[in-house]
Formats: C-alpha cells, sequence, structure tokens
C-alpha cells in the first residue's frame, strides 16, 4: 500500500490542493482511486488467506462455546487430525475450496468495474 | 502556531504506538544482554542490571551460527531471485499478451493459493525424499520457487502501466524482450523492491519445512538452529533471545536499506498528451 501510495503523481495532489480540496477529499477522491490495483490485490489476497486461517482460531477458542466460532477449515482440521474422519474432512476441505473461489470470482466484478487501470 | 501544537499531537501519538508495537522486541534484545538470574527476577528487570555478552558467547560456541546464517542466506537468495524472475515474467504474460485461455490459466494460478499450505506438508515431504533430494538446498527451497501472491501483485502493476508508453515503444520498433528489460523493469522498480522485502521476510522466517527435510547440522537453518539453543529440562532465555536477535538483524538491515528506494515519480512526464 504504501509503495503504491507512493507512486500517486505529486501534480494530481497538487493541483487539487491549488483548488482548495481538504486531505479527506483528496484521500477519497485520488488516492483510493489511484491505488485500486493494489487495494485489489489486497481484498482478494487476504480474502483467501482468511478463509484457509486455521492456527489462531485453533489457539484462541478451538472452535469455541458449543462450536459457535468454527470456521470450516477448523472443522477439517478437527474431523482428520482429532476424529480421523477422513470421510468427512475430505468433502468438507473441497467445499471450502469451492466457497473461497466462488468468493474471490466475486471480487473479480468488482476488478471488472471499480479498478481504475493507468 | 496551531498547525504546530496539532502536529507535535499527532506525532506523539504516533510515537506511542510505536513504542507499543516495538515493545516486545526491544524486551527481547535486553533479556538477550541479561544474566539468567536476572531474566526471571521480581521485581521485573526492564534493562539488563549487569550488562554481560555471555549469551552472545555462548550461542557462537555452542552452535554453528555462522553455518546456520549461511544456510539462510543462500535459502532466501535463491527462493527472492528465482520468485522475482519467475513472477515479473508470468505477469507480464498475463498483463501485456493476448492469448486464448488467458483468464482460465489465471484463475488457475490463483486457486492453487486457496490450497491450504498445511495440507500438502506431507505429500511434498514425500516426493522431495523420493527424488533424493533431503539435505540439498534445492530439496529446502524447491517448494518456495514460485509465490501466486506475487505473480498476481506484479501483474496488477504491470496493468496500471501508462499504456501510451507501451504504444510508443511499439511504434518505435521495440519487440517484447527489448520493452520487458529496458522499459517496463527499470519503471516498476517499487514495487520490485516491495516484493523483494516481503520475499525475503517470508524465506528467512519459514520454519516448517527446512526443518523437516534437513536432519544433519550442517544444513539447519538460523531459524531452526534458534530452537536447538533451548534445553530440554530449563528454559534458558537469555541465549535463545540472542540466537533471535542475530536472526532478526540482517531483516532489519535489509529494511533499512530498501525502504526509502520505494520512491515515486517513475512515470512522471514519460509522455506528453
Amino acid at each position: 500500500m504504501l509503495s503504491a501510495m507512493r507512486g500517486v503523481p505529486q501534480s494530481l495532489v497538487e493541483s487539487s490542493s491549488l483548488d482548495g480540496a481538504s486531505p479527506v477529499k483528496q484521500f477519497i477522491s485520488i488516492y483510493l482511486p489511484l491505488t485500486t490495483p493494489t487495494l485489489f490485490y489486497l481484498v482478494c489476497t487476504n480474502l483467501i488467506y482468511s478463509m484457509m486461517m486455521m492456527s489462531l482460531i485453533n489457539i484462541l477458542t478451538a472452535g469455541g462455546p458449543a462450536n459457535s466460532t468454527m470456521t470450516i477449515m477448523q472443522y477439517v482440521y478437527r474431523q482428520f487430525a482429532a476424529a480421523g474422519n477422513y470421510t468427512n474432512a475430505n468433502p468438507a476441505a473441497i467445499i471450502a475450496f469451492i466457497m473461497t473461489f466462488v468468493v474471490t470470482m466475486m471480487t473479480f466484478i468488482w476488478e471488472k468495474k471499480g479498478v481504475n487501470y493507468s | 502556531m496551531k498547525n504546530r501544537t496539532k502536529d507535535a499531537v499527532v506525532q506523539g501519538i504516533c510515537m506511542i504506538l510505536c513504542v507499543i508495537i516495538i515493545s516486545p522486541i526491544l524486551y527481547a534484545v535486553s533479556v538477550s544482554f541479561m544474566k539468567e538470574k536476572d531474566v526471571l527476577s521480581i521485581p521485573v528487570n526492564i534493562l539488563p542490571p549487569k550488562p554481560t555478552w555471555e549469551n552472545y558467547v555462548r550461542v557462537f560456541t555452542r552452535t554453528p551460527v555462522l553455518q546456520y546464517m549461511i544456510n539462510s542466506l543462500v535459502l532466501s537468495f535463491i527462493i527472492c531471485t528465482s520468485r522475482i524472475i519467475i513472477g515479473c515474467m508470468a505477469a507480464y504474460a498475463f498483463a501485456f499478451c493476448e492469448f486464448k485461455g488467458k483468464h482460465i490459466l489465471f484463475a488457475l494460478t490463483l486457486s492453487t493459493m486457496m490450497i491450504p499450505p498445511d495440507v500438502l506438508v506431507i505429500q511434498n515431504y514425500i516426493t522431495i525424499s523420493k527424488m533424493g533430494l533431503i539435505n540439498t538446498y534445492l530439496g529446502m527451497c524447491s517448494i518456495f520457487l514460485v509465490s501466486t501472491s506475487n505473480i498476481f501483485l506484479i501483474r496488477q502493476n504491470f496493468l496500471s502501466f501508462s499504456m501510451s508508453l507501451k504504444e510508443a515503444a511499439y511504434i518505435d520498433g521495440c519487440g517484447s524482450i527489448r520493452f520487458f528489460t529496458k522499459i517496463l523493469l527499470p519503471t516498476s522498480r517499487p514495487i520490485l523492491i516491495t516484493v523483494l522485502l516481503s520475499n525475503f521476510v517470508s524465506a528467512w522466517n519459514q520454519y516448517v519445512w527446512p526443518m523437516l527435510v534437513t536432519n544433519v547440522n550442517k544444513m539447519r537453518t538460523l531459524q531452526v538452529g534458534v530452537t536447538m539453543l533451548k534445553e530440554r529440562e530449563s528454559t534458558t532465555f537469555g541465549p535463545v533471545m540472542a540466537g533471535a536477535v542475530i536472526t532478526l538483524l540482517p531483516t532489519v538491515l535489509l529494511f533499512l536499506l530498501f525502504q526509502p528506494r520505494i520512491v515515486a515519480g517513475m512515470m512522471n512526464g514519460a509522455v506528453k498528451e
């Protein structure tokens, strides 16, 4: 994000401040639209990584009180490692993959509409 | 005058946040200089009462730290260069070339990110051991040679490259390879430095995989070596912290060296429209 922000041309920022744009306005109308390619990358990868996140939940709550904080990856892990129930773990892992894939493809719709390249 | 007080308040808040975030690392540095009895004493010592080099001497005499360091550096160097070269070339294809099934290929590339890496560890180990690559540098770095997220990040950057500049280059008779090496790579230096930094840190901090594929002391990396300073019966915090500080140094140095080089204005005024 830092390298993207530094890549925003200073001439745009200067001319907008000459026209009396406030820093907040500058951030919303210049910095955010011009850094959408990087923003899109971050949203996409972080979405995938947090869908795949397992160890943190395992350590903090272990699915905790009455399975209320369980995620699908944690379910896979528990079926696989704790119960040894491979027939449950395998389809759950495939479902997790499909879920992640669908959500990621939905962010690509945003890429078509809202991401400005050059 | 009002602006200056506002600045001072903002700076102060930033400094406090910075100290809170960095305090565990500073405490680790401080512990690495303490004698063993000072570490767990009550009241807690924030600064070492009698600073010693004892812990560092112990790290250097008890383990072949220099060998570990060379291993880690070789590993990180191979991983970084291969990831950057392959990432740039793949991203160039995804960003500029038009060919059949590009979107499907890109979706397939992304989908490799959606498989949790922990699931693959056992299968990878079987593959590597059957290839006879246990205890070799190639075996240790072979599963990290390509990174999908790098390809994605560099592609995003290439897509925002000025199209008129590219067209101007093509009209002047600049081929794909010339354009890639002479125009595209020099102008996207900020993103390459970002990728280099994040790759170096992630390669340097690899723990599970280098530990799995090595079983002789000579091939261990620094991260694995630090855990061997811990004794089974007692907890010796001093040497472990000294090892952790030694491990921390190259990353900090690299950040200090390269972070100011992420500069703006590479593309400003390249084309007159």
